[in-house]
């Protein structure tokens, strides 16, 4: 006869919850108890196997399927003791904290399991509040209100069940909470308004709803509300009451998002809102800027259905007319303005707003505050003087339109700043013929006569080269604290480039108390490698600390060496070079110390340098970077003292200061850069940076490779070593082959680009390939002698797509830079511009806009130029915008427009912007008043150009100071 | 001539704080907190925009802008005295210091004692101000005890708390950091809110500090190194300013003249108050470590002079160096350093729109020194048996000093001094001396 335990065995062996649950039912307590330690011991064996299979060794796909038959049993057997034994007895779960914590396997996993629910009615433990508990503790409320819809459990009053209800009511896809409501309509009369007196009840449930609520199908407290508590309804009425009080008090941002999204959700009536007006009126001066718009946006359906007195509305939303948002600020006015065409009695109060609305920050609201206080400013000349005070703080637009509209202000514009052109002119015929043209001085006055934009001046690389000087070490000492300050970190490019030249002329030339010397620099060095042992190549500061560790040891070596492929490689294999040096017992100074802080070197420098090392080329990189690095000014004075300069190290240096010595005998890596310099090949280094022609950049990251690899991983089969232990060999991974190979690309891109710059000072077009580089490019640019190529300048535009704030803030400092020292006019601008808008995705046209708009604000100069490159690029940048984009664009050339008093004359534009005029819209609005604008007195010319005097005098003055540097 | 006869609803008494010290409880201040009495009470003028400002500075103290996981600390110190009082905070990261001037002209019907406490700004206190509007009055009370804000609906207490060494340190580093500033640009109320409302976003605290250029409509914050620009580190700390935008009146912005990072301090003017926000010059740290003052602090007789000195200060807002000279028969020059200690201690504040220390009320603690100049109790661990002093040929002196398993080699001429230590390798003369250069300079002047 088959027993109660051999059936238990049976149905937990063939995993049969059905069964189990059938076996259970007639069950008494008595016998139940009998089966208890059966079933624990079989939830021990099942989940003892299951962890063996699975994290024991590699599972295999045998091994797989298997432990999935035993974690069946095991919850089988979980069941089986849930229904016969006590919850006191259960094992407790297993933290996250421990060491084994994936093998956590926990009575939780079966309280998912439906046949659950059935045991324990059948049982009905002493323990089930217990078990109810730890539901809502595991965030299985629902399971817990199943025992209570069921009559298992009397319905709790406790703050954790009603905070569960809150949180997790209706977590699972079925049943939905408002099945739920059907069900038990308990859950709305008794336990919401229970819920309700908690202090965060309300606020678990716009948490719920708002946070976990982002889809649809998540959002289960407001619809539930809104169809079971229409308006009038006493709870509707306190959800309401409560969410506003909530609101009144000093919150987050974030818990003050919710609650107004909350708000919306459940759509308050106009009548509602205004039983609620002064809970309103006190979120009109709120801390957050959301709260404020959310009680803007209520009071302007309360004015609009005439339920507030028109003075309490004007008075209530004085502090939204400052808020920082333009559309809160502008709703504020239109309330006024509202409230005054019902009362004209309130005529002084809602003027004072409208003038109040002036002072803000935007020119949107500055010239709707004024539109709207115009009419009255006649009547009220107290205000009219109070806002002529502001005229001096206004946008343009706005300053424009407030002239017109004081009666007693003169219209005219202020009196622009004395700019003497003649002055100016004068100035700059003083500057050498040469100097001028090269400075593009002479070309400046021809263009600025005819009241025309000059033309960018054309930098040549390194013309105003070795004005800083760079002083070798002068010891140890001094070497030792340059050093310390590279290891730390702190060091610049001067720093490393003088530690190397140090290191190279120094070398094992020691003073004898050189260990009590250089110990703080050992136990800073012996710091980083105890922290993070670094190999060779990985980056500067790493490498740094090899080399003072080859200082002390010079028989350690320095790494293998690499192809010379990136501007990266071409560093560590210079740092390698002098590593493999420092045992010389002839150490030499290097050759390729800069004298200039951006890398370049004079060339007579450079001839003594060489004559003093001998003849022979002792480190080839060294001494190509050295030519590399020759200014090109002073290269011909050098070449007649470098003609008794013996050996290669002499031929190398004439063929590079332009002599017609043979470079072909030489180390291929310096006649490469001889090559690069007579510009007789393009196959020479620096042209090839970039890695785009040499290297294939790696379809992905290698943190993404890294997932792949992983991936990979799951289906490889565990190797056995010698020892017969379980391994895994990664090399026949082939994602890990990729994930290594993109890993040295990153390192070598990543390898202080802004020291590699410094490799060949006069080519930096390789660092406009990558946004990377292109980021340590830009701060080069902020230099008034460093070319702008076209490549530069469209990366800088693409740059204000960058996540970080401070680099955006970075490109705009660039073009304010190029523009104001004359490297970029609005030429070079619209050709980027359009190559941007034209090719990449990536740069949204609001920060275009932020870009120009800041670039603008810089200068008369600086608006004249981007005003002229926007006319020029608008039809094809519209052209790609959506309607509601075109405004950002349109707003900012119609203020650059105000501002000159410019008229749009390109026909092209005017054109479009014909197109753009009709309709409502403030785009709309925009294009008609550009092209209703008329020229300004103050131009120099007033034709198509219309180019203020002041941006001529500050674009020819740029160039004579340039000139006079 | 008329007899006026007044009656206190009470009589003058001497009660116990909570930490058992007597005070006395004058029937002139007939309020009361928790029986002790108040300095400050009264109706304020302005109760919306006097709340908005507690609860910036509220806001600042709640404030973390580096290591937002970590405790906070949540309380504003808030001084009466001289018609005036100041409301002062720093964020948890203590790296922006707030303070609130409330002017006395515009206080409203209030009675100004002279005092100083600090509360935590609860949420019940919070929410009390968040609900002030120009229609609601509102009442503040100081004490020794703490703060009650009350208005027509109700009222709220906050006790006073025990002000952490953490606190005083950064008071008195706050304070040093203003020595010096000078205010760099001026912007109106416009401008002001244009500033206000282009703060760039939060960064990572390694991003580089902005530069505050001029542009041509105010000012612009730049990625451009500029010579003799205000530098600053993080301007997103400034947004708690912005919700006071729409009361400002005007900005001034101070800093030190020169380059490079170092503190400033932007005074928002708003009617009847000034509102400073005094940002650290690295968002990943606050004040501490300057090194403004470890010189002054490591001299024994100069601290005990300063300790003298608290005995004339008595009970002046603005603290005069030349009066406080004539009464200590000492040089303005040396009053100046004597409370650059005072300061240090957070015992006097740095007022840069009146160029002068004021008083706050916290006791001194000579023995606190050490905590709150760490680096002078760190020095002076270091013995006459650590250090090994030669002189140099070309002048000047190089002393080995010996800190724990290193030795460092510190040259000395004249007030240069350099060290082989990862302190000044990182800082130079920026944060001021290290420990060995301290110690060095010490025990240089005994064998000298």
């Amino acid at each position: 006869m088959t027993t109660n335990a051999d059936r238990l065995h049976e149905v937990i062996e063939q995993a049969d919850r059905h069964a189990l649950v059938e076996l259970l039912a007639p069950l008494d307590e008595e016998t139940r108890a009998g089966l208890a330690p059966i079933a624990g011991k079989a939830f021990a064996d099942a989940k003892r196997r299951h962890d063996e299979l699975l994290y024991g060794h590699v599972p295999d796909a045998s091994d797989m399927a298997e432990a999935r038959e035993w974690f069946e049993r095991m919850k089988t057997a979980a069941l089986a003791w849930l229904g016969t034994g006590d919850i006191a007895e259960f094992p407790a779960q297993r933290e996250y904290s421990h060491p084994k914590w994936y093998e956590r396997f926990d009575f939780a996993r079966a309280f998912d399991i439906d046949e659950l629910h059935r045991i324990l009615l059948d049982r009905r433990p002493p323990w089930l509040a217990a078990l109810a508990a730890q539901y809502i503790t595991d965030h299985r409320w629902d399971a817990a209100w199943r025992l209570v819809l069921d009559g298992a459990l009397a319905r709790p009053t406790g703050e954790a069940y009603l905070l569960g209800m809150a949180d997790h009511a209706a977590w699972g896809p079925e049943p939905g909470l408002a099945d739920m409501v059907l069900r038990d309509p308990a859950l709305l009369t008794v336990d919401l308004p229970a819920l309700l007196k908690l202090p965060d009840g309300l606020l678990r449930i716009v948490s719920r709803d708002i946070v976990a609520g982002s889809s649809a199908r998540r959002q289960t407290w407001s619809p539930v509300l809104n169809a079971h508590f229409p308006p009038g309804h006493p709870i509707r009425d306190r959800i309401l009451d409560q969410l506003l009080e909530l609101l009144t008090g000093d919150l987050n941002g974030p818990d003050a998002t919710r609650l107004r999204k909350f708000l919306d959700k459940l759509a308050a009536t106009p009548s509602e809102l205004a039983a609620r007006q002064q809970a309103l009126f006190a979120l009109v001066g709120h801390r957050i800027p959301a709260v404020v718009s959310y009680s803007v946006r209520a009071l302007a359906r309360l004015g609009r259905a005439n339920l507030i007195p028109p003075t309490e509305l004007i008075d209530a939303v004085e502090p939204a007319l400052l808020a920082p948002a333009k559309s809160t600020a502008t709703t504020a006015l239109a309330i006024v303005a509202s409230a005054l065409r019902r009362d004209p009695g309130v005529e002084r109060r809602a003027v004072e707003r409208f003038a109040t609305a002036v002072a803000h920050p935007h020119a949107e609201v500055q010239l709707a505050g004024i539109e709207a206080v115009a009419p009255h400013l006649v009547a009220h000349p107290d205000i009219a003087a109070r806002l002529s005070e502001l005229l001096p703080e206004l946008s343009a637009t706005a300053a424009q339109r407030l002239r017109t509209a004081l009666p007693h202000q003169p219209t005219a514009e202020p009196p622009t700043p004395a700019v003497d052109l003649d002055d100016l002119i004068r100035r700059s015929e003083k500057v050498p013929p040469e100097v001028a043209h090269t400075c593009g001085v002479d070309a400046a006055i021809e263009a600025v006569r005819q009241g025309n934009e000059p033309p960018a001046v054309q930098v040549r690389p390194g013309a105003d080269a070795g004005a800083a000087e760079i002083r070798p070490v002068s010891g140890v000492d001094e070497l030792i604290r340059v050093l310390l300050r590279v290891v730390n970190g702190r060091g610049g490019i001067v720093d490393l480039e003088r530690a190397l030249d140090g290191l190279a002329s120094i070398g094992p030339r020691w003073p004898s108390d050189f260990g009590r010397r250089v110990g703080p620099l050992l136990a800073r060095v012996n710091q980083h490698f105890e922290r993070d042992a670094p190999d060779w190549g990985e980056r500067a500061s790493g490498d740094m600390c090899l080399l003072v560790a080859s200082w002390i040891e010079p028989q350690r070596g320095a790494g293998p060496a690499h192809p010379m492929t990136s501007p990266g490689i071409w560093l560590t294999s210079r740092i390698r070079e002098v590593a493999l040096g420092l045992g010389d017992p002839d150490p030499r100074p290097l050759l390729a110390l800069p004298t200039d802080r951006r890398g370049w070197i004079d060339p007579t420098i450079l001839v003594k340098r060489a004559g003093a090392g001998g003849g022979e080329i002792k480190r080839p990189i060294d001494t190509a970077v050295a030519l590399a690095r020759l200014a090109p000014s002073g290269r011909a004075a050098a070449l007649h003292q470098a003609a008794d300069l013996p050996g290669p190290l002499g031929r190398a240096v004439r063929a590079a200061l332009g002599g017609d010595d043979d470079p072909s005998e030489l180390p291929d890596v310096v006649a490469d850069v001889i090559g690069w310099l007579r510009d007789e090949t393009h196959e020479s280094p620096p042209r090839l940076f970039g890695a785009a022609e040499r290297d294939e950049a790696p379809r992905v990251t290698s943190e993404e490779l890294a997932i792949e690899v992983n991936e990979q991983l799951r289906h490889m089969p565990p190797i056995v070593d010698a020892n017969g232990e379980l391994s895994t060999d990664l090399s026949q991974l082939p994602a890990y082959r990729e994930m290594r190979v993109a890993y040295a690309y990153e390192c070598a891109q990543r390898y202080a680009p802004d020291w590699a710059a410094t490799l060949w000072p006069g080519d930096h077009r390789w660092l406009w390939r990558d946004a990377t580089t292109t980021a340590v490019g830009l701060r080069l640019l902020l230099d008034p002698h460093e070319p702008v190529p076209p490549e530069a300048l469209v990366a800088m535009i693409r740059h204000v797509s960058h996540e970080k704030p401070e680099e955006r803030t970075l490109a705009v400092d660039v073009l304010i830079q190029t523009i104001g020292d004359a490297r970029v006019t609005s030429t070079e601008l619209a050709r980027s511009l359009l190559t941007t808008v034209e090719g990449a995705t990536d740069v949204s046209s609001a920060r275009l806009v932020t870009l120009l708009q800041e670039t603008a604000a810089a200068s008369a100069l600086h608006r004249a130029t981007v005003r002229a490159a926007l006319i020029d690029m608008l039809p094809t940048w519209l052209d790609r915008l959506a309607g509601q984009q075109r405004y950002g664009p349109l707003a900012l050339l119609d203020e650059m427009c105000a501002a000159d008093g410019t008229p749009i004359t390109q026909p092209k534009t005017c054109a479009l912007l014909n197109t753009l005029a009709t309709g409502r819209s403030k785009s709309a609005a925009i294009a008609r008043r550009l092209l209703d604008r008329s020229p300004a007195v103050r131009h120099v010319r007033s034709n198509t150009s219309a180019w203020p005097a002041d941006a001529l005098a500050a674009a020819l003055n740029a160039r004579i100071e340039r000139a006079e540097h | 001539m008329v007899d006026l006869s007044v009656v206190y609803d009470r009589p003058s008494q001497v009660v116990a704080d909570d930490a058992g010290r007597l005070t006395v409880a004058l029937a002139t201040l007939s309020p009361t907190i928790g029986g002790l009495p108040v300095f400050f009470d009264g109706w304020v003028g302005r109760p919306r925009l006097v709340a908005a400002l507690l609860l910036s500075v509220g806001a600042v103290a709640r404030a973390r802008y580096f290591m937002p996981a970590s405790a906070r600390l949540l309380d504003p110190v808030l001084t009466s005295g001289d018609e005036m009082l100041r409301i002062e905070a720093f964020s948890s990261c203590c790296g922006v210091y707030a303070r609130v001037d409330l002017l006395g002209d515009h206080l409203g019907e209030v009675s100004v004692g002279t005092g100083t406490t600090n509360v935590d700004l609860g949420q019940e206190v919070r929410d009390a101000l968040a609900r002030v509007d120009d229609a609601t009055e509102l009442r503040l009370s100081v004490g020794s005890a703490g703060l009650r804000v009350t208005t027509r609906v109700g009222s709220a207490v906050e006790r006073k708390v025990k002000l952490p060494v953490r606190w005083v340190k950064g008071l008195g580093e706050a304070a040093l950091a203003q020595v010096g500033m000078r205010p760099m640009a001026r912007l109106g109320a416009v401008g002001a809110r244009r500033l206000l409302d282009a703060l760039p976003p939060a960064s990572s605290a390694s991003a580089p500090p902005y530069e505050l250029v001029p542009a041509q409509s105010g000012f612009r914050f730049s990625q451009a190194p500029r010579s003799g620009a205000v530098s600053v580190a993080g301007p997103y700390r400034l947004r708690e300013l912005r919700p006071l935008a729409r009361f400002a009146t005007g900005m001034r912005i101070w800093a030190r003249p020169g380059d490079g990072a170092r503190s400033c301090a932007f005074e928002l003017a708003v009617p009847g108050a000034r509102v400073w926000f005094v940002l650290s010059p690295d968002v990943a740290r606050g004040f501490s470590g300057e090194g403004a003052a470890l010189d002054l602090l490591a001299d024994a007789p100069t601290v005990a002079e300063a300790v003298q000195l608290r005995g004339y200060l008595g009970w002046r807002a603005r603290l005069d160096e030349n009066e406080l000279a004539g009464l200590a028969d000492t040089s303005p020059e040396r009053i100046q350093a004597l409370l650059t200690v005072l300061g240090s201690q957070g015992l006097v504040g740095r007022d840069l729109a009146a160029d002068a220390w004021f008083r706050r009320d916290l006791p001194f603690a000579q023995e606190l020194i050490p905590r709150l100049a760490p680096r002078v109790g760190r020095a002076a661990t270091i013995t006459r048996a650590d250090i090994e002093i030669r002189e140099l040929q070309s002048g000047g002196h190089e002393i080995f000093v010996r800190s724990g398993d290193i030795e460092h080699r510190v040259n000395l001429d004249g007030d240069s001094a350099s060290c082989t230590c990862q302190w000044y390798t990182r800082h130079l003369d920026s944060r001021g001396p290290c420990r060995h250069v301290l110690a060095a300079r010490a025990h240089l002047g005994e064998v000298s």
